[in-house]
């Protein structure tokens, strides 16, 4: 499915929410937030996706661990912090209010 | 047959065997990719991430003992993984950034090109004196200063009037 272009600016906004909201209830490596993503219908590339986790975990809204892995190199899970749980309301709420907003303005 | 570079990723004990042109668009991936992050704080980190992920999917490619991982095959991969969107430059709010004060000519109320008004309002003088100044030093020198007086005419930027250069040193001023 390719993504019409006008909705690409949407989509490009929703990146953000959408990997606080994949790791709401569960702590995820980088890989794993991909897969749910992708799993979910919103395939993100690698390269987008990478600097975007840094960023969060910088503004202190995802927090990280290492932890040993079986099949590869140590795994950095991450998960919400109190600040993300916080942000990801905000966004839901405005999300909401954008949602109420296009179906009630032409009315 | 071709020789083998052994590359090795951020996380990963061991290393990859690559053809030299995998080696080389790897390596190159790799310097783009840090070179887009620019000044991100993250920069290093984010680098090697990607360098972990992107050993992951290597890794897994590589099945048959010893063989190594062809440009082709690490190109699919690549393409995948996608490139660092460079970040926009940030937009210029201001107009023109303050200069400071600068050496100009001014056309409001010039005489000969201005250039006694730009050095009043460069030093906040006032303009008639630097005028007998500069008469008595184009006097004194015997025509040298003349000859100097040219040449910087030549040479300064002209700005209209008093105001504008007032503006100019100290950038805009705040819309009301």
């Amino acid at each position: 499915m390719e993504p019409d272009s006008k909705l690409a600016a949407l989509r490009r906004g929703m990146l953000e929410p959408l990997v606080l909201a994949s790791v709401e209830h569960q702590r995820r490596y980088a890989g794993e937030i991909a897969t749910a993503l992708r799993e979910a219908g919103f395939p993100v590339q690698e390269a987008t996706l990478y600097p975007l986790l840094n960023k969060l975990r910088r503004e202190e809204l995802l927090a990280h661990d290492w932890q040993e892995s079986t099949s590869g190199p140590p795994r950095k899970y991450l998960s919400l912090t109190e600040a993300g749980r916080v942000q990801l309301r905000n966004f839901r709420t405005y999300w909401s209010s954008l949602t109420d907003m296009i179906t009630t303005i032409g009315h | 047959m071709e020789q083998i570079h052994h590359m090795s990723l951020s996380g990963h004990a061991e290393t990859i065997p690559l053809t030299a042109a995998a080696h080389a668009h790897l390596v190159r991936y790799l310097s783009n990719t840090r070179a887009a992050l620019g000044t991100d704080p993250d920069a290093d980190e984010t680098v090697r991430d990607l360098e972990t992920a992107l050993g992951d999917r290597l890794r897994s490619m590589a099945t048959t003992p010893g063989a190594a991982i062809d440009d082709e095959q690490l190109a699919r991969i690549l393409a995948e993984t996608g490139s660092v969107e460079q970040e926009a430059p940030p937009t210029r709010i201001l107009a023109y950034p303050a200069r400071g004060r600068f050496f100009c000519r001014i056309g409001e109320g010039s005489w000969f090109g201005g250039l006694c008004a730009g050095i009043a309002a460069y030093g906040d003088f006032r303009v008639d004196w630097v005028r007998t100044v500069a008469l008595f030093l184009l006097l004194f020198t015997g025509g040298t200063a003349g000859l100097v007086y040219l040449a910087l005419l030549l040479i300064l930027p002209k700005v209209d009037t008093v105001a504008e250069y007032r503006r100019k040193c100290s950038g805009p001023v705040p819309s009301r």
